[in-house]
Formats: structure tokens, sequence, C-alpha cells
């Protein structure tokens, strides 16, 4: 088992989560949306796997190189 | 047509969009300012220049231009790449490929940007032969709030296949060339960026103190600047006037104008540094102006993280500034 930390590219503030934890997930697809730079931002997973924790909930600030999720694969 | 064949064939295949990527070339479109159309091209415009100088390009080539990263591409034929701005870790397959020194992808090789990290904000990637898209009003820069230029006027997504012109000259005279040490700028948190005072500061709209208070000042980067402007923090203005007269209830409006790129625009009480997609006119005032030779800087600042300190420089300095980057770039690569 990999995990893989998917990290904030750019401060902002988290508009929604799309996932849960736990949930399998595929290369690709949306984990959470951050808005900045006056648009949505859609985190994707860089890789399929499982999710094995979310570290930000909607409505949180982020930074720049924040972790805001783990994927176990 | 066997020449159309071959640069057919050269071609990348983007595997990952990333935050923002465009196509960009420069000076981008000019010559439309006066009906409302901007220049577009690198917000970072050296970094892009010294990367197309790198792969044998003119230095204002169309590459690709990587906001806030997460960015992967694949070559669909051998390419000389080199990437500049700011360090995203870049690599290779597995391997780490260094920044500001042209490189070698073979046909199937997978180049992957992370993120920005601590310092920049935009990396650049260019390819001997440049990206090949349609030019449009004189540029191949993408302008993605008007929806034109670039490719399909907007950011590439996975499966976008951006062909790649031809170069005259061959893989091995290409690879390996680097940035002399002297013109790698060290890109930092707290960025000095130069600006000639006007057209519309003290004692006419600020106070003297007030506009000395300005420079004195160090200014966070909103999290909403992008390429149509740089939003700074809101601050408490003593301004000269009680209102905008018939321009306005607030002392920051006047009658519209016409803006330039560089303009740093208080809209409100925010300043706002227009950038190269931004609007060519409106009713704010423009308390001072990025110039040319130090505007690169600000694209490498990141929203939400950075801050930028403002030198006032004289008509004069901003003229040696130009040339002083004009002369790195004709001397930057060995």
């Amino acid at each position: 088992m990999v995990s893989t930390e998917i990290l904030a590219p750019t401060a902002g503030l988290v508009v929604q989560v799309s996932v849960s934890e736990g949930a399998a997930v595929s290369a690709g697809e949306t984990l959470l949306v951050l808005q900045s730079m006056k648009t949505e931002i859609a985190i994707t997973a860089e890789v399929g796997g499982r999710v094995r924790k979310i570290h930000v909930r909607k409505g949180d600030e982020v930074n720049i190189g924040q972790t805001l999720a783990e994927i176990e694969s | 047509m066997v020449t159309g064949l071959a640069s057919e064939r050269r071609s990348m295949e983007v595997l990952r969009g990333g935050v923002e990527t465009t196509v960009q070339d420069y000076p981008g479109r000019l010559g439309y300012w006066d009906i409302g159309i901007p220049p577009s091209g690198p917000l970072d415009d050296y970094s892009l220049r010294v990367a197309n100088l790198l792969v044998g390009n003119a230095p204002g080539e169309a590459a690709l231009e990587v906001t806030a990263g997460m960015f992967s591409v694949k070559a669909r034929s051998d390419l000389v790449l080199a990437v500049t701005g700011a360090d995203m870790q870049p690599t290779l397959g597995e391997r780490r490929v260094p920044m500001w020194e042209s490189f070698l992808a073979k046909e199937g090789d997978v180049l992957s940007l992370r993120i920005a990290g601590t310092t920049g904000f935009r990396a650049y990637i260019a390819v001997a032969g440049g990206i090949d898209v349609p030019s449009y009003l004189g540029s191949r820069s993408t302008f993605a709030a008007g929806g034109f230029g670039g490719f399909e006027g907007r950011v590439l997504k996975p499966s976008d296949l951006l062909k790649v012109g031809s170069s005259e000259r061959t893989p091995s005279e290409l690879v390996g060339r680097k940035a002399r040490d002297g013109v790698i700028p060290r890109f930092a948190k707290t960025i000095e960026v130069e600006a000639t005072v006007g057209p519309q500061a003290a004692p006419d709209f600020v106070s003297e103190d007030d506009l000395e208070a300005f420079f004195s000042e160090v200014h966070r980067v909103d999290r909403n600047a992008n390429r149509l402007g740089y939003r700074l923090s809101p601050r408490q203005w003593r301004w000269a006037r009680p209102d905008g007269g018939i321009a306005g209830k607030h002392p920051s409006n006047i009658i519209d104008n016409g803006y330039t790129v560089g303009s740093v625009n208080i809209s409100g009480d925010q300043p706002i540094i227009l950038m190269r997609d931004g609007p060519s006119a409106g009713g704010f005032i423009c308390l001072c102006c990025v110039v040319t030779g130090s505007l690169w800087k600000v694209g490498q600042a990141a929203p939400g993280r950075d801050e930028l300190k403002f030198k006032k420089v004289s008509y004069d300095e901003a003229i040696q500034l130009r040339r002083g980057l004009e002369r790195n770039l004709q001397t930057g690569i060995r």
C-alpha cells in the first residue's frame, strides 16, 4: 500500500468536499473543490485507490502546499 | 505535404490539465487595446523568453504557462524541452529533470509538474519548434476569459493534443543548454516591484503622505489574484477628495478613462494591478504603474501567500530596467 498526499496547489476556500473517507476513487476523479483566483478549481486524485483521510471541511481556508487528503493505493 | 505530415507527428498529449495551463506567446496580441482586446501573453514574460532561448526558439515563441501546477504531458515524438519559472519539481518518468536547462524527452516520456511550494507560482514549458496553434489577431496567446486564442481559446484539459512546430536544429545541438546563474531569478515571499507614479496620484487624488505610505508598506496578494488583475489587501486611504464628484460617491471614482497593463488601479479601497488579460478602460484612479521590466515578477506572486512592495522609479530608470532584462536575455544562455 502506498499513501499519496493531495496538496493544495493554491491558497483557497474549500467550497465542496466530493468524496468521503473510505470511498474508492479513480485517477482524475474530483475529491474536492477550491475557490481561488476568482474561479473554482477541482482537486482531482492523482492515482486511483481508496480515500484514507480527508483533512479539510467545507468552509475551511487552506494555504498553498497544505495537505488536503490522502489516497491509499 | 511530406513536411506537413512530419510536423503532424511532432506533438504532445496532455494527461493532466492542472489548475490553469494555457498556451502563451510574447509580446502577445498587440494593437487591439483600443477596442478592449488585451495583449494576453505570459504573466512572467521573462521566464517564458528564457525557456524559449534554451530550446533554440525565438524568445517570444508560443509555450505553456503552468499556473499553480498539477500538470503532466506525454511526448508523442522525441522533443527538446525546457522548464523555467517556479520550481514545481519537474520529472520525466521517474527521473527529476533540471530547471533552466534544455533536455530531451523521448517519444512516450511523461513530463510532470507538481505544485509551486514556497516560492514562485508559474512555470513555463518551452518546446523546440514552439507550440503550433493557430495565430489569431497576430498572436498564439490564450485569452481564456474571452474564449479565443491559444488552444481552442481555453485552459488545457486531459487528452488535448498539442502540435509542435518544426525545429531547424537537431536535438543533439539543443540538449544541455543552460541559463547562466546571473539570469536565473530568485523568487521570494516578499517581492519588490518597480513602479512609476501616476497618472492619478498626489496631491489631486490622495495626500502626499498617503502616497509615501503606500510605497513604504508591504501589500499582501489576495487569493483572488489572477491573469486579469492582481488584487492586493484593501487599505485605509487618506483621500484628497471627499468623493468622486460627478463620477461617483467613492473618492476612487473618476470619469472613465483608459488603463494600461501594469496600472495599479484603486477600486474602492482595494489596489488591483491590471495584468495581461485585464480591462482597457474604466472609472477608477490608477495610482502608479508597474513598469514593463518588472511586471514579470508580479506573475510569480502566489495568491494568498506572497506580498509585494512597490519601489518608486523614474521614467529613465524604467527604461534602464527593461534594457537590463533584454541584455540578460541576449547573453544569458550557455
